[in-house]
């Protein structure tokens, strides 16, 4: 039998097409169960998006969880080491609040666990890149990296909660309110600049090398610069490199996250469609000490701005209650294995598309041309 | 194509006007007429008038690229957008007021009326203070008058309001004024266009 793939949503095309794409550079499929233990939740919650989960009691009382979240669980099951590297990709459906309801979201995404390497970051850019192309036609892959960003908030010495507002200055690209914040805490204009400029960078590699002078400040935020740009200098040489942009006001959880972080944004999406990172730190509160990097790309995200056409049935076949039912049934059948599509009914349905029109009269099919 | 939205009344106008005199000007829009949208093919911008409240909505959800809007209601309403320039306008404070003598008895949660509920509960987290938070939609000062709350938090531009009713500034919460906001993902794909309009802006304010 014919499947035919332009009758699939957009979004289930494009989750296999992804699956596709994963499995060329040799990753895994991964299933796993839809519950999990609430508890597993309840101690990495800030990894999670949003932190309301639906929970249930199991049938041995213990309390379960509706997954809202799939690293976890993979991560809490990899046998990875730093010589046995695990890669993994999976399509599932994760539950978790969105716009203030439980929404169950489609969710793809891929985990590289164990010895991570310079082709590491190469690797999972280019599946995050090919991942976009696949969504749409212009795209753009922000990247950034906790260890120059960490290096900069370092040297400006905050407390713990003057670092989440520097934090917030960066992530909203806000020059204004640092400054007056700077102006405030006396921080010296060498820290200043060094600031601006990390909110500023946005572009390739080029773009990114007029910034540097300014931001390199200190010894410790040099060798994280020299680090970024060893791993950017290849990464922009590959497929799509040209995609990448040097965007340092990406969050990622600095608990989690360390090293490269990363987004992706497709044009006529107004969200970010793809985010990850490396993420080694979250590994060790698991107590497994290897390395991680990898990503999601939110297909529930995606799904609202595509434009599905209404699928169509090839004919639709109209006939009268005594109309002789044998005919009917032998008649279609010989549609269907003709390879067509077939919708029976009485009456012509609402919202229904159809290619022809035939009417089942005197045990035979009539075709009725559409005006 | 920059899409752009303006809040309704004197401070999008205001920043209307300095657009039109930097080369953005779409003849149509000022003038008295109900239409929404507004396009001029040649300088490249559409304008949308919306209830001020509403533009962060239009411009975290793309659609509009940027917006202006203030930062009170940036704040209350936490939105997932760039907040690339601070336009100096509409400049005032939001405060804590209460009745002239008020002395808070801390041995109780603090009453607490005001439009701003997320901006007072982060205040009063922050302060490690218990508060029963009374949402109202407008005539805030009056609460304190008539015993509903023990303060209030609002927006304070001269403080005639509170004077006339007998209310004075407590504490100060923050420095409030309009900002340029833009949505994170058109950010990438009109980089240029979105900076040009943003430089404009910039040149035009701080040589006021």
């Amino acid at each position: 039998m014919k499947i035919k793939l332009d009758n699939l949503k957009k979004d289930e095309q494009i989750s296999l097409k992804l699956e596709a794409v994963y499995e060329k550079f040799g990753y895994r499929k991964f299933k796993m169960r839809s519950f999990e233990e609430y508890s597993m939740y309840l101690s990495y919650s800030d990894f999670l998006l949003s932190k309301n989960i639906i929970t249930f009691s199991g049938l041995d009382g213990k309390l379960l969880a509706l997954r809202p979240d799939v690293t976890l669980s993979i991560i809490k099951n990899t046998k990875a080491s730093k010589s046995n590297t695990e890669k993994l990709f999976y399509n599932e459906k994760v539950y978790r609040e969105f716009s203030k309801e439980y929404k169950e979201i489609n969710q793809t995404g891929v985990e590289l666990i164990g010895n991570i390497n310079l082709y590491s970051y190469a690797e999972i850019t280019t599946l995050a890149l090919k991942s976009l192309e696949c969504i749409g036609s212009d795209y753009v892959l922000d990247i950034s990296d906790m260890a120059v960003v960490g290096a900069i908030i370092d040297e400006i010495e905050p407390s713990d909660s003057e670092k989440a507002v520097l934090y917030e200055f960066l992530k909203a690209k806000n020059i204004d309110d640092f400054l007056a914040y700077a102006t405030k805490k006396e921080i010296s204009e060498e820290k200043i600049n060094a600031f601006c400029a990390l909110i500023k960078v946005s572009g390739g590699e080029k773009e990114f090398d007029a910034f540097v002078k300014d931001i390199a400040i200190s010894e410790k935020i040099s060798t994280a610069l020299n680090n970024f740009k060893a791993v950017l200098s290849v990464l922009s040489k590959q497929d799509g490199g040209d995609k990448i942009n040097v965007n340092f006001s990406i969050y990622g959880n600095a608990d989690y996250y360390n090293g490269l972080i990363f987004n992706g944004y497709v044009q006529g999406v107004p969200k970010a469609v793809l985010s990850g990172g490396r993420y080694d730190k979250l590994l060790q509160k698991f107590g497994k000490e290897v390395g991680a990097i990898g990503f999601a790309v939110y297909l529930g995200e995606i799904e609202r701005y595509l434009e599905n056409d209404v699928p169509s049935t090839d004919i639709l076949v109209l006939f009268k209650e005594d109309a002789d039912i044998e005919e009917l049934i032998k008649a279609v059948n010989d549609l269907i294995s003709k390879g067509y599509s077939v919708r029976v009914d009485t009456a012509i349905p609402e919202d229904f598309k159809f290619l022809k029109l035939f009417v089942f009269d005197n045990g035979c099919l009539v075709e009725k041309k559409n005006d | 194509m920059i899409n752009i939205a303006l809040p309704k009344g004197r401070l999008g106008e205001k920043v209307y006007k300095i657009l039109e005199e930097s080369g953005y000007a779409c003849p149509e829009f000022t003038k008295d007429n109900r239409k929404l949208v507004f396009t001029n093919e040649e300088s490249g911008v559409t304008y949308f008038w919306v209830k001020p409240s509403d533009v962060p909505i239009y411009v975290e959800l793309g659609a509009a690229d940027i917006g202006v809007v203030g930062k009170d209601i940036l704040l209350e309403q936490e939105s997932d957008v760039y907040e690339l320039l601070d336009l100096k306008m509409g400049k005032c404070r939001m405060c804590v007021a209460a009745k002239n003598g008020f002395i808070q008895d801390t041995s109780r949660p603090l009453r607490v009326a005001t439009k701003f509920v997320n901006i007072a509960k982060k205040y009063y987290n922050g302060l490690n203070r218990e508060i029963e938070v009374i949402k109202l939609n407008g005539s805030i000062e009056l609460a304190p008058l008539i015993n509903l709350s023990d303060v209030i938090v609002d927006i304070v531009e001269t403080g005639t309001t509170l004077k006339e009713n007998d209310l004075k500034v407590y504490e100060e919460i923050l420095s409030i004024s309009t900002r340029l906001i833009a949505n994170k993902s058109s950010y990438k794909f009109k980089f240029k266009e979105i900076c040009a309009i943003k430089d404009t802006l910039s040149r035009v304010i701080n040589n006021d």
